[in-house]
């Protein structure tokens, strides 16, 4: 279908509920207008959308706030999360990081290139750190703007955060060489992942936060590197966030992580967002009694490089094979939606989560797919 | 009893494949190099034939990254003791396949590149390792000066991608596409990607992109 149909059909599929009304119905078992859904970290892709850079979102709060209710207007998003970032951390401890005019921020040094570097760590206070505190800053100013919208925040796994302080072909390496150095550094990341979550909570309130954890996946790590380093200071993370945010966090994983899904079930996750190398239905069959399967529609050839019924075949397909998830099942990109995607094809995902995911209940098949 | 050449070359293929301490594998191949044997063999059949059995096991998913980032260690500070030793007309008896590698530009990651390095390497490439965050310009260039046969564009993020198209193109206007060979790798690129932006070829991990770039560029197929 071309944009000018899917425009004409948009008007058949709309929702009914908001956001948050949808998600407390379907979890308590009722029926809902449609599946529930979101974008992982949509906001650079809604940034270039609406005509600006990700510089001047990040710079100026104005732009930010306007993105933020565009993107709730039509419905991309329901809130805005101000999180810990896979480098963040590691900047607010001395790491220098690049932030192009436009994209995503990326490593130019490490603070640590080896261990000897130690006490060049800066303490990332969340109240006094050049980092960090415009963060908190910035979150306080939307909750102002924005009375009563949902504002969440995140943070990075335990490895993921290890390797934007010390280069990840050294955290390899230690894993071997210098174990103990290794999960000491691993510990501190997380001892101050959960400083942020505290620090963020005690300002802003109350709300489930997430997990990124991209180092966790098969592609990088073994089975034993992963009972080691990453399961541990994963568990102590997700525990420790559930008990000051009372909630669960949800954990979102790049890359192969079939080997470790038997693992999942020891951490106190509410939700586990699958990337789409993996596939749905086996995530499903896999976790599916244990926790929400979130996921996961390939985020770089559908979204941004596919086409109109491209989107829409792959959100069909996500639905069957997650909706009968017995804990149930978010309908989700499979990673960040990329910048650059078209506003046609998120136009596309919303029509079609709409239609095909139309009397979505918990743990069966919504009615727009039995049609 | 000094050891026969058969047992130092397994000994220095094993010390690659088990990630031996870089200083014990240094004297091994000075054991090797002390008792008069030919320095390429012990590169090819000792060093270079261990790397082998790890991107195998790798292959079979029992190595993992991390184990082949030991191996590599292991075989370079064997090499570093091996290659001076090299007679200069090995180095010129045949046809020598060269290959320019980089994360393109934007873009700093660059494990995943590092690892195809190592094993192109390995498989017998001259290796031209340009980094990371490379302006596309100076792959086309380099390509110009070394006479390469292959270019190998990596990266992680999708704002760079379109960098990877812009280097095919630039090879259009120089009038080396064709000739020198494009493989393209990483998180974000597929093969419908590769397709799309008329790259050569498209490999999901290291091994894979070794044997890739052997059929891409047809090396061990008689001219």
């Amino acid at each position: 279908m071309d944009y000018n149909e899917l425009k004409a059909k948009m008007h058949e599929a709309k929702s009914e509920l908001k956001p948050f009304e949808r998600l407390q119905k379907y979890f308590a078992g009722e029926e809902v207008d449609h599946i529930p859904y979101n974008l992982l970290a949509v906001n650079e892709a809604l940034c270039e959308i609406y005509g600006y850079t990700t510089s001047q979102m990040d710079n100026d709060f104005e732009i930010l706030a306007e993105v933020v209710e565009r993107g709730i207007q039509d419905s991309y998003t329901d809130g805005v999360g101000i999180g810990l970032g896979l480098r963040t951390l590691g900047a607010a401890m001395g790491t220098t990081l690049h932030y192009p005019d436009h994209g995503i921020d990326n490593v130019v040094k490490h603070i640590l290139q080896d261990y000897d570097d130690w006490d060049k760590m800066i303490d990332p206070d969340p109240y006094n750190n050049k980092i960090l505190t415009p963060m908190l800053e910035k979150a306080a100013k939307l909750k102002e703007r924005f009375p009563g919208l949902m504002i969440t925040t995140s943070v990075t796994g335990p490895i993921s955060t290890a390797i934007a302080i010390l280069p990840v072909e050294k955290v390899l390496r230690d894993s071997r060489k210098n174990p103990e150095k290794l999960k000491e550094l691993i510990a501190l990341g997380v001892d101050n992942s959960l400083r942020w979550v505290e620090a963020f909570t005690k300002e802003i309130g109350p709300a489930p936060a997430s997990i990124a954890d991209p180092v966790t996946c098969t592609d990088i790590l073994s089975d034993k590197q992963f009972e080691v380093f990453s399961l541990p200071e994963l568990k102590r993370l997700a525990l420790g966030m559930k008990e000051i945010t009372g909630f669960k966090p949800a954990l979102h994983i790049c890359g192969h992580t079939k080997g470790f899904w038997s693992y999942f079930k020891e951490l106190e996750i509410s939700s586990f967002s699958v990337d789409n190398c993996e596939d749905l239905a086996e995530t499903r069959e896999a976790l599916g009694d244990t926790i929400t399967i979130v996921g996961n529609v390939p985020p770089v050839d559908v979204l941004r490089n596919g086409s109109i019924d491209d989107v829409i075949n792959s959100v069909k397909d996500c639905i069957r094979k997650g909706a009968t998830s017995s804990k149930g099942y978010i309908l989700s990109s499979g990673c960040q939606v990329p910048i650059g995607t078209p506003k046609e094809n998120l136009e596309a995902y919303l029509y079609a989560l709409r239609k095909y995911g139309q009397g979505a209940k918990i743990g069966a098949l919504p009615k727009g797919l039995k049609d | 009893m000094s050891k026969t050449k058969e047992e130092l070359l397994k000994l220095l293929s094993d010390s690659v494949f088990e990630m031996e301490e870089e200083e014990g594998v240094r004297e091994l191949a000075q054991e090797y190099i002390d008792a008069g044997y030919d320095a390429l063999e012990g590169i090819t059949a000792g060093l270079v034939d261990g790397m082998n059995r790890a991107g195998q096991m790798y292959e079979e998913e029992e190595y993992f990254i991390t184990d082949l980032l030991l191996c590599s260690d292991a075989m370079y500070a064997g090499l570093e003791v091996l290659q001076p030793h090299l007679p200069k007309k090995d180095l010129e008896s045949e046809k020598v396949y060269k290959c320019v590698i980089g994360v393109v530009q934007g873009d700093t990651h660059d494990i995943g590149k590092n690892l195809v390095k190592i094993m192109l390497e390995t498989a017998g490439f001259e290796m031209y390792d340009l980094g990371r965050d490379v302006p596309l310009k100076d792959f086309v260039d380099k390509a110009k000066e070394a006479d390469a046969d292959l270019i190998c564009l990596s990266t992680l993020m999708t704002t760079t991608m379109p960098g990877m198209k812009t280097v095919v193109e630039m090879l259009k206007e120089e009038g080396m596409y064709g000739k020198v060979k494009v493989m393209v790798g990483g998180g974000p690129i597929s093969q419908a990607y590769c397709n799309k932006i008329e790259a050569s070829g498209y490999a999901a991990n290291a091994v894979e992109a070794v044997n890739l770039a052997k059929v891409v560029v047809g090396m061990g197929i008689p001219a």
